[in-house]
């Protein structure tokens, strides 16, 4: 069996880009849901479940037309790794904000400090786990829809 | 000074801070870490008003609510969060970014120095025991120069309810000027080191006050019980006498001569107490004499350094090992109740 190497380097890139979106977008989102009551925040997190369930091929298949770019891929890859991501951050971000975020917050730390010097040097290892599987997952919903 | 009043269903609190150590003592589930997290701004009163320096942080008619790291508390809780993946050095640098680098490297130095942890300067947190953790943390939070300083230490296991020591509010008291609110479970602790005492039972401030003042004379029965006077009995007062400073006071089993009672009436319910320290046992037959009850011995309890012996009528007397090891053969007792020692509320 020989490999088609150029499908496998658009595959990597677009999981690669997907997951890199999401992780932007997926732990700011989670911080906000973790650290903050806001209208909606159940609803947020209930969609993400939502989004979970749903195949990324249907996704794909509305709104991706034939011969679109790499890159818009990677968009609809964005909305596959985004619910393992924050799913799978929240509860590690819950314990980190209940041990240390009170505390810090009365030294005076804003949460953009908190976020950057107590959430990510501590919580990495889950978020990372998080992303692997959020990459793993846009790397299998791809294949799907490039082979069709 | 800081006025502290939270309104809801479970906490009724109204505290007036001073500068010095407050200790608030009270059982478990009495709302002394909810009185905290409410100062500190951490759970949001349903009514009231928070002041910090005459500076509103929390008003609950006009919905002002200052976040958390605007009240310029200091706040140390229950758990421990100096943050692990840094060194006590670091974790006071983490606190201290107001200021530029060689005015912050200065001031940390100072403050470990101050607060003694030199030595553990260059350690993690897990490094540490329990105490100098504490110890490292309130040192943090004094970093940001705060107003109010307050520390939720409810101690470990086996700690006698309270991680600090002497050593360390003596510490905090030579490092801070401003008022400090220290919950705690150590009422020794709170004589020998606090200022002011305040006592919250069930949401409630029930005694505030000169921490040793308060502890010898408690202003109600529920205080009494919280600052450890096991004997408490309802009361009847039989008899005034300004002229001889004394008093009759009639109690369900006997009578009681105590001092005279200032703005008491003959007649009044009042309740009688005494600590079970100064209770005094003798031995023998019933003899005449200013406050002696017949003992009737129901059971004995050994401590380290005390024998308590519990006599019918709910009377408890705790004496020493050695006084016990004079009367322990006693055929009958008797017991005394000092009129200097009766506390009357």
């Amino acid at each position: 069996m020989t490999l088609n190497w150029p499908q496998v380097w658009l595959s990597l890139r677009v999981a690669g880009l997907a997951t890199v979106g999401a992780l932007v977008i997926g732990l700011w989102l989670g911080w906000l849901i973790t650290t903050r009551e806001f209208v909606g925040r159940k609803a947020t997190l209930g969609a993400l479940a939502l989004l979970f369930a749903v195949p990324v091929v249907i996704l794909g298949w509305a709104l991706l037309r034939p011969a679109f770019p790499w890159q818009a891929g990677a968009a609809v890859g964005v909305m596959a790794a985004l619910p393992p991501i924050v799913l799978g951050a929240r509860r590690p971000m819950l314990e980190l904000n209940r041990e240390y975020g009170d505390a810090a917050r009365s030294l005076g730390c804003s949460e953009w400090r908190i976020f950057w010097r107590v959430m990510l040097p501590l919580g990495w290892r889950p978020i990372l786990a998080a992303a692997g599987v959020a990459f793993a997952r846009v790397l299998a919903e791809w294949s799907i829809v490039a082979a069709l | 000074m800081t006025h502290a009043r939270i309104g809801s269903v479970r906490l009724d609190i109204d505290l007036p801070l001073p500068d010095g150590i407050t200790a608030l003592f009270g059982p478990a589930g009495a709302g002394k870490t909810a009185t905290l997290e409410a100062i500190a701004g951490f759970t949001r009163p349903e009514r009231g008003r928070i002041l910090i320096d005459d500076a509103i942080v929390f008003d609950g008619e006009s919905g002002v609510n200052l976040a958390p790291r605007r009240r310029r508390c200091a706040w140390v809780g229950a758990r421990d969060a100096l943050l692990p993946h840094l060194t006590v050095r670091q974790n006071l640098l983490f606190a201290a970014d107001r200021w530029a680098r060689l005015e912050r490297t200065r001031r940390v130095a100072e403050m470990l120095e101050r607060f003694e942890l030199a030595d553990a300067l260059e350690m993690r947190p897990s490094g540490l025991p329990p105490a100098r953790r504490l110890r490292a943390e309130v040192a943090r939070a004094l970093m940001t120069e705060p107003k109010v300083l307050l520390v939720d230490d409810r101690g470990a296991e086996g700690s006698a309810g309270s991680l600090a020591d002497e050593a360390l509010l003596r510490l905090v008291r030579g490092a801070f000027d401003g008022a400090v609110l220290w919950v705690t479970g150590n009422l020794d602790l709170c004589y020998s080191s606090a200022d002011r005492l305040a006592l919250v039972d069930l949401g409630r401030v029930v005694g505030c006050g000169p921490a040793r003042e308060l502890m010898e004379y408690p202003e109600s029965v529920e205080a009494a019980r919280l600052v450890g006077i096991s004997n408490l009995y309802p009361a009847t007062i039989a008899a005034l006498d300004p002229g001889r400073n004394q008093s009759r006071l009639e109690c369900a089993g006997f009578v009681l001569t105590g001092p005279y009672l200032k703005g008491h009436f003959k007649g009044d319910r009042v309740w009688v107490g005494i600590r079970a320290q100064d209770v005094r046992v003798h031995a023998g037959e019933l003899e005449p004499g200013v406050n002696f009850v017949a003992g009737n011995l129901l059971r004995m309890t050994e401590h380290p350094r005390t024998v308590r012996l519990e006599f019918a009528g709910a009377i408890a007397a705790e004496i020493s090992r050695e006084q016990y090891a004079m009367q322990k053969d006693n055929k009958g007792w008797q017991v005394e109740l000092p009129p200097a020692a009766l506390r009357v509320f």
